[in-house]
C-alpha cells in the first residue's frame, strides 16, 4: 500500500493550561520510525493522537489514511502498546490478550488460538497461564507487546516499550519489533533511550517541549547540522604526532590530546574531508592509529546539538 | 524474546470482522472474570445475602407447613380464608423484612465490588488498552455500570426472588401468586431501584476518586454520612422530615411505599424520595458519562 504512514498538519493537543504539543507537522513513512525525545517532549501525546485514544486540539492528524479518533476501522489495523501497566492483576497472561481480542470482534476459538501465537511470539509461552501480578516488567511489557500484535495489525505503536527493561529484555525488544518491521508491519516507537532506537532504525522524528526538533534518519538530520563542528575521536601509538599533523588542516577547527590514553578528540567541519585525508596524514606521521570513533554520528549527539 | 517456538510468521488480519451488537459484553465479561477470581471476599460479602435468603425462605416454608399440619379439624370457607389471609400476611412482613436487611450487605458488596472499576482501570491505564479497540466511551460506561449492577442483584433481588418463589409454591393454591402478585413485582421494582441507584452513585464516586480505597471510604462516608446528618438534624429541630436528607431514608420510605409496610418511620410524601433517587441516579451517570470522557484529556 502507498502512502505516508502518519500525516500531522499542524496538529496541537492541550490539556487546559499546558500543551501536550503544538503545531506539529509531519509525515511519517510506512517501516520502523522512532519518536525520540526527552520526558515531556509530547511523545505519549503523540502516539495517543496516533493510537486514537485522544482528539486533537487543532490541526488534523490521518494514520494509515485514517482519522484516528475513536475509529473502529484504524483500531482493526492497528495495535498499540501504552506506556501505563495497563494490565490486570489477578487475569493471567493469557486471559488478558485472549479478551482484549474479544473487544476486536473475535470469535472466542478464534481469539484464544491468536492469544497463544502472539504470546508464543513474544516469548511468554510459559509463563502464560501465570497472573499478571506475578510478572517482572520485562513480562508485563512483553504482554502488552502481545496484546498489540495479537489481531494481526498494520501498524503498531509502542509507547516507551524498552521502560523497565534489564540490558538483555531490552535487546530482545529490540529485536523482535525490528523483526515485526522486517516482516512488513509498520512500527512506532517512542523512547528517550537513544541508542536503542537507533539499533532499530535509522527513521527518527525528534521532538522536544510538543515541537517537532528534527526527523529524517540520524545521518540526514546531522547533515542538516553542517556549520556545527563534528567530533572524531581518534586513538593512537603518538597522538601528539597526529595532533601536529591534522591541526593544519583548514577544516580542522580544534584539537584535543589526552596523551595518556592516547586519544586525540578533533572537531571538524568537513567530516567526509577529514576521513578522506586522515589516512595518508596518519601513514605520514607514523602516528599508529589504532581506533576511530565518530561520535557525533550516534543519535545522542544529535540530540545534544539539537535540545538546547 | 526470541523463543524457541519462533518460527511462525506473522500473520496480518484480512478477514473482516463483524462489528458485534454488544460489544460491551467482553468488557463486562472480562470485568466479571476479574472481579470473581478471588473468592474469599465473594464468600465473605455474599454469606450475609445468601444466609438471609436462606433463612427467610425457610421460615416462609415452615410457615405455610406449620399451618397446613396444625389445621386438625375441619376448617369454614371463612375460617380458611381468614387463615390464609394471616399467612399471607405474615410472608409480606418477612419479605419486608429481608428487603431491608439485604441492603445493607448489598451497599458492602456492590461497594467493594464498584468503588474500583473506573478508579483503578485510570490508575492503572487499563483505558488506554480499551480505547484502542473497537468500543466507545458508551460501551465503556454500560460494561462498568453492569458489572456494579450484577453483584447488586446478587446481593438484594437474588434473595428477595428466592423468598417470593418459594412463598408461591408452598403457599396453598398458588395462592401467594394470585393474591400477593404486587409483592412480587414490588419486591423486583424495589431490588431494581436500589441496584440501579447505588450502581450509579458508586460508579460515579469511584470515576471521581484516585483509588479504590478512597472510593470505598467516599461511598460509606456518604451512605452513613447522611444517615448521621438526618439524625442528628431531625434531633436538634424536632421535626423528622429531617431524614430527608438521608440517602438510606429515601429508599425505607420508597420500601415502605411499594412493599406496602403497615408502619413507617417516615411521613412525607413517598414520590419525594423517588424523585430525589432518580435524580441522584440521573447526576451520578453524568458524572460518570463527564468522567470517562476526560479520560482522553487526562490520559
Amino acid at each position: 500500500m502507498s502512502g505516508a504512514l502518519i500525516q500531522a498538519e499542524q496538529l496541537g493537543r492541550w490539556y487546559g493550561q499546558v500543551v501536550g504539543l503544538s503545531d506539529l507537522s509531519l509525515e511519517i513513512e510506512r517501516g520502523v520510525s522512532g519518536l525520540v525525545g526527552p520526558n515531556g517532549a509530547g511523545k505519549s501525546t503523540f502516539l495517543k493522537l496516533v493510537a486514537g485514544e485522544i482528539r486533537a486540539s487543532r490541526g488534523s492528524i490521518r494514520v494509515l489514511g485514517y482519522e484516528p479518533f475513536a475509529n473502529a476501522e484504524l483500531f482493526r489495523r492497528a495495535g498499540f502498546c501504552p506506556q501505563q501497566e495497563a494490565l490486570y492483576e489477578d487475569m493471567t497472561g493469557l486471559e488478558v490478550v485472549r479478551f482484549l481480542l474479544r473487544l476486536h470482534g473475535f470469535s472466542a476459538g478464534e481469539a484464544t488460538r491468536r492469544a497463544h501465537e502472539a504470546l508464543d511470539r513474544v516469548g511468554l509461552t510459559d509463563a502464560r497461564t501465570r497472573r499478571v501480578g506475578g510478572y517482572s516488567k520485562g513480562m508485563r511489557q512483553r504482554t502488552k507487546i502481545a496484546q498489540a500484535l495479537a489481531h494481526g495489525p498494520e501498524l503498531i505503536v509502542a509507547d516507551e516499550p524498552f521502560n523497565g527493561l534489564d540490558p538483555v529484555g531490552r535487546a530482545e525488544m529490540t529485536a523482535l519489533l525490528a523483526e515485526l518491521g522486517r516482516e512488513g508491519v509498520s512500527v512506532l516507537v517512542s523512547t528517550h533511550v537513544l541508542h536503542e532506537v537507533e539499533a532499530l532504525t535509522r527513521q527518527m522524528v525528534l521532538l522536544h517541549r510538543g515541537r517537532l526538533l528534527a526527523q529524517g534518519s540520524v545521518g540526514e538530520v546531522r547533515q542538516l547540522l553542517s556549520r556545527r563542528p563534528r567530533r572524531v575521536e581518534v586513538r593512537a601509538r603518538a597522538p601528539r604526532r597526529l595532533a601536529r599533523a591534522l591541526i593544519e588542516l583548514d577544516f580542522v577547527s580544534s584539537v584535543q590530546i589526552a596523551e595518556q590514553e592516547g586519544r586525540v578528540s578533533i572537531e571538524t567541519t568537513d567530516l567526509e574531508r577529514f576521513f578522506g585525508e586522515l589516512t595518508p596524514i596518519a601513514a605520514q606521521a607514523r602516528a599508529g592509529v589504532t581506533s576511530l570513533e565518530s561520535h557525533d554520528a550516534s543519535l545522542e549527539a544529535v540530540f545534544d546539538y539539537l535540545v538546547p | 524474546m526470541i523463543p524457541s517456538t519462533h518460527e511462525e510468521l506473522y500473520r496480518p488480519f484480512k478477514g473482516e470482522l463483524r462489528p458485534a451488537r454488544w460489544r460491551f459484553l467482553p468488557l463486562y465479561r472480562a470485568q466479571m472474570a476479574v472481579a470473581t477470581k478471588r473468592k474469599l471476599p465473594l464468600l465473605i460479602l455474599f454469606f450475609g445475602p445468601a444466609m438471609t435468603g436462606i433463612i427467610v425462605s425457610f421460615m416462609v416454608y415452615m410457615r405455610f407447613s406449620l399451618e397446613e399440619t396444625g389445621a386438625a379439624g375441619p376448617i369454614s370457607g371463612a375460617g380458611l380464608a381468614a387463615q390464609w389471609a394471616a399467612q399471607l400476611l405474615e410472608v409480606h412482613n418477612l419479605i419486608i423484612y429481608s428487603m431491608k436487611v439485604v441492603r445493607f450487605f448489598a451497599l458492602l458488596a456492590m461497594a467493594w465490588y464498584g468503588a474500583g472499576l473506573i478508579c483503578e482501570d485510570r490508575r492503572a491505564g487499563a483505558h488506554l488498552l480499551y480505547f484502542a479497540r473497537p468500543i466507545t466511551r458508551a460501551d465503556y460506561l454500560i460494561a462498568h455500570f453492569l458489572t456494579a449492577f450484577t453483584f447488586g442483584c446478587c446481593a438484594v433481588l437474588a434473595p428477595g426472588l428466592l423468598i417470593c418463589l418459594v412463598a408461591v409454591f408452598n403457599s396453598p393454591g398458588f395462592i401467594f401468586l394470585t393474591e400477593k402478585w404486587d409483592v412480587i413485582v414490588a419486591t423486583i421494582g424495589y431490588s431494581l431501584l436500589f441496584v440501579v441507584v447505588l450502581s450509579a452513585l458508586i460508579l460515579a464516586v469511584s470515576a471521581l476518586s484516585k483509588r479504590k480505597s478512597y472510593a470505598l471510604a467516599s461511598v460509606f462516608a456518604v451512605f452513613m454520612g447522611t444517615i448521621a446528618l438526618g439524625g442528628a438534624l431531625s434531633a436538634l429541630m424536632r421535626k423528622r422530615d429531617f431524614w430527608m436528607v438521608s440517602l438510606a431514608s429515601h429508599f425505607e420510605r420508597v420500601a415502605d411505599w411499594w412493599l406496602g409496610a403497615s408502619r413507617s418511620m417516615h411521613r412525607w410524601d413517598p414520590w419525594w424520595s423517588l424523585g430525589v433517587l432518580l435524580g441522584l441516579t440521573g447526576i451520578a451517570l453524568a458524572i460518570v458519562a463527564w468522567r470517562v470522557r476526560r479520560m482522553e484529556v487526562v490520559a
